[in-house]
């Protein structure tokens, strides 16, 4: 009886079938997911900034574009592991949200690589700057995503942890 | 209260396969990514990331990295502690060495950067190979019940998959001049290792089922062993060919049956059909 309203209430919260310690693991992962979003952000606004704003280039093997592209590896392999574990263990809202952030990450790599090979600079011409502009806004709207998908993974805890399901 | 307990058993083994297959996906990514190296490293001399060849490698590395870590997540989360603890240390050096691509790319005609692309990326191959074999027989026995293996065979064949893996960082070391005449030797002497290995893994296989019980015998790792030493020998034959022909094709045929070894010997160990003799006489 106890059992059956606890459902009742919990209708329409998405806590999916992970536990608890599993939500919590992976609740880190999205927290790593964060410091490499923003250790992505520093190095791609160093590059902007010091690098590519005057007339200088920049080309695959700097170390600051090493780093940013090793930083960008890491945040797209947490964040297709966020969506992987929102398809498999039932939580669809986290999966769509970290979908949408791994195709951005996606569209916003190739605008990435299409500044690389046009030039590499903010003088480098329209295409270059196509290819800059890409890659800023889709890793700003890959972020928001990604920080929807935490916010429903800390709800399942939440929930979990009020109504002492592990 | 016990249709919980059977819905969540049930959802553990739905979990365990689902992991199993994500494994399969990584060991072909890894065999992938291979071959597509070795073909890069022998066609390619202008190394540029628009061509064909760099994208092809490229993306079957991206594919193993993407999956390397996968496995390593979702093991944890099912608290299979050594495979996420391998997956993840194999996930930091694949992007590692990864990298040493980019700085390749910018430096496409400097020999030092060459040889240390090769190597260190040949390395994480090497490495991947076994952590791949172990995961795969590991969970492969899970997802059907059974107890983690650890007779005498899996262990000579995990030693040889370690020794395979040897053998192919020896065999790229051999492209650069300084290492030239270590490498032979040190490639040479693994190669016959990983031979003497899977012919150990054959006998010892084979003597399984020649005591009075018969009940340990398994005809499937009889057969590859025996598939694994062909190609070992195959893969060897190419090798001495190309010293006397200098054909690169033959490196490249070398490369492929090495990834055959590779493939044999993890069917051999359990995975993916693995025949249960004594539950096939129980029933």
């Amino acid at each position: 009886m106890e059992d059956a309203k606890l459902d009742a209430a919990l209708k329409g919260e998405e806590i999916g079938n992970l536990g608890l310690v599993g939500l919590r693991l992976t609740l880190k992962l999205c927290y790593a997911n964060f410091i490499a979003y923003l250790v992505l952000y520093v190095t791609g606004m160093y590059i902007n900034i010091y690098i590519t704003g005057g007339v200088t280039t920049i080309g695959i093997s700097d170390p600051s574009n090493m780093i940013h592209m090793v930083t960008a590896i890491l945040n797209f392999v947490f964040t297709f592991i966020v969506m992987v574990v929102g398809f498999l263990y039932a939580m669809r809202k986290v999966a769509m949200f970290s979908l949408g952030a791994v195709v951005c990450l996606i569209v916003g790599t190739l605008g990435g690589l299409v500044f690389l090979e046009t030039g590499g600079g903010r003088l480098s011409g329209a295409d270059t700057l196509a290819g800059g502009w890409i890659m800023s806004i889709l890793f700003m709207l890959a972020l928001f995503l990604s920080y929807y998908a935490t916010l429903k993974i800390m709800r399942a805890i939440k929930v979990l942890e009020a109504t002492n399901r592990i | 209260m016990l249709g919980s307990l059977q819905s969540k058993a049930a959802t553990s083994t739905r979990g365990t396969k689902q992991l199993l297959y994500l494994i399969y996906l990584q060991a072909i990514s890894l065999a992938v990514t291979y071959v597509a190296g070795i073909w890069v490293a022998i066609t390619v001399h202008n190394i540029s990331f628009t061509l064909p060849e760099v994208l092809g490698h490229g993306l079957a590395s991206s594919v193993f990295v993407l999956l390397t870590g996968l496995v390593g997540f979702i093991a944890a989360l099912q608290g299979q502690r050594k495979v996420s603890l391998y997956n993840f240390a194999l996930f930091l050096i694949t992007v590692l060495t990864g990298s040493t691509g980019f700085a390749l790319l910018g430096n496409p005609t400097d020999a030092t950067q060459i040889s240390i692309t090769n190597l260190s990326m040949m390395a994480s191959v090497a490495i991947g190979m076994p952590i791949t074999g172990f995961s795969l027989a590991n969970v492969s026995r899970l997802s059907k019940g059974m107890a983690q293996d650890f007779s005498p065979v899996a262990f000579m064949t995990y030693i040889a998959l370690g020794a395979l893996s040897l053998t192919m960082i020896a065999g790229v070391a051999v492209a650069s001049t300084p290492l030239y005449p270590l490498a032979v030797v040190t490639h040479v002497g693994f190669a016959a290792l990983t031979v003497a290995l899977v012919l150990g893994v054959l006998v010892v296989s084979t003597l399984e089922g020649s005591g009075g019980s018969a009940s340990n015998w398994e005809p499937q790792r009889v057969a590859y062993s025996l598939l694994g030493l062909a190609a070992v020998s195959v893969a060897g034959g190419d090798g001495v060919i190309y010293l006397t022909s200098g054909s690169l094709s033959y490196l490249v045929v070398m490369a492929e049956a090495a990834v055959l070894v590779y493939a044999f010997l993890m069917i051999a160990i359990g995975a993916p059909y693995h025949f249960d003799a004594l539950a096939g006489r129980r029933r």
